[in-house]
């Protein structure tokens, strides 16, 4: 079960629109090493990890990730919001525009609609979290490219949460490893 | 301060109902696994720091 808070996790105020930049962002929201794919990844893995600190880990992480997924459609949106169709023409995103409109759509910057062919769940919990690990790994760096493309502060400065949070994420799977690797009857060296 | 000989104390494995220890890095480490450093509780940023940081961990921040 889950509570809402009516807010942003970090917040997010964009006074200068770039559709370019909304499109290039909109990875994080349904691409591969995306905010949905991650949560749906250890909201799915959870079941069947073996300790209850596994359990624990990936649901808090999976619905911090639903966070980062509202994160980011709020700066797709804002970055998007009332640029006149005419003016997205100009910028080449009028692709997006005539299937879409102005609407945040599931999808990566090129367009593809987001698959669940992009995560994996297995029953065993070592090989999901190697994957948990590379994931963190992968959105580290797709919001390093955008950082390097980015030049308004209001944008940087959500961007450079975002991966300070894969930081983090990265260390708890990494910790969680440790757990599990301990608890699964493996030699015992202490 | 965090001396990477120092081991974490981890209760509430379901798998034997008892506690294990976890070292900051595997006394013995065994070819083909994985192994992250087990991170030990220090200093931690003020609130605001943290939401700015993304992170209350100061060793964290990369």
């Amino acid at each position: 079960m889950w509570f809402y808070d009516k807010k942003t996790q970090y917040p997010i105020k964009i006074t200068k629109p770039d559709p370019r930049m909304a499109i290039a962002i909109l990875t994080q929201y349904g691409g591969p090493n995306g905010e949905l794919a991650a949560s749906l990844r250890y909201l799915s893995q959870r079941f069947s990890m073996p300790t209850k600190e596994a359990k624990a880990t990936l649901n808090d992480i999976g619905t911090e990730e639903l966070a980062h997924l509202e994160m980011i459609g709020t700066m797709v949106h804002q970055l998007m919001d009332k640029v006149p169709p005419k003016e997205l023409e100009k910028l080449h995103v009028d692709t997006n525009y005539v299937i879409h409109g102005r609407a945040v759509y599931p999808s990566d910057s090129n367009g593809v609609p987001f698959t669940a062919a992009y995560i994996e769940s297995m029953e065993d919990p070592i090989a999901n979290l190697n994957e948990d690990l590379a994931a963190e790994e992968k959105a580290r760096a797709t919001y390093d490219y955008l950082i390097n493309i980015a030049d308004d502060p209001d944008v940087i400065d959500p961007l450079r949460f975002l991966r300070e949070r894969e930081v983090v994420h990265y260390q708890r799977f990494g910790e969680t490893l440790r757990i599990v690797q301990e608890t699964m009857g493996r030699k015992k060296f202490y | 301060m965090d001396n990477l000989n120092i081991a974490t104390v981890y209760t509430g494995n379901n798998c034997t109902g008892e506690p294990i220890m976890i070292p900051v890095m595997p006394i013995r480490p065994e070819l083909a696994r994985a192994y992250v450093p087990y991170q030990l509780y220090n200093k931690i940023f003020s609130p605001q720091e943290s939401l700015k940081k993304g992170t209350v961990f100061p060793e964290l921040v990369k």
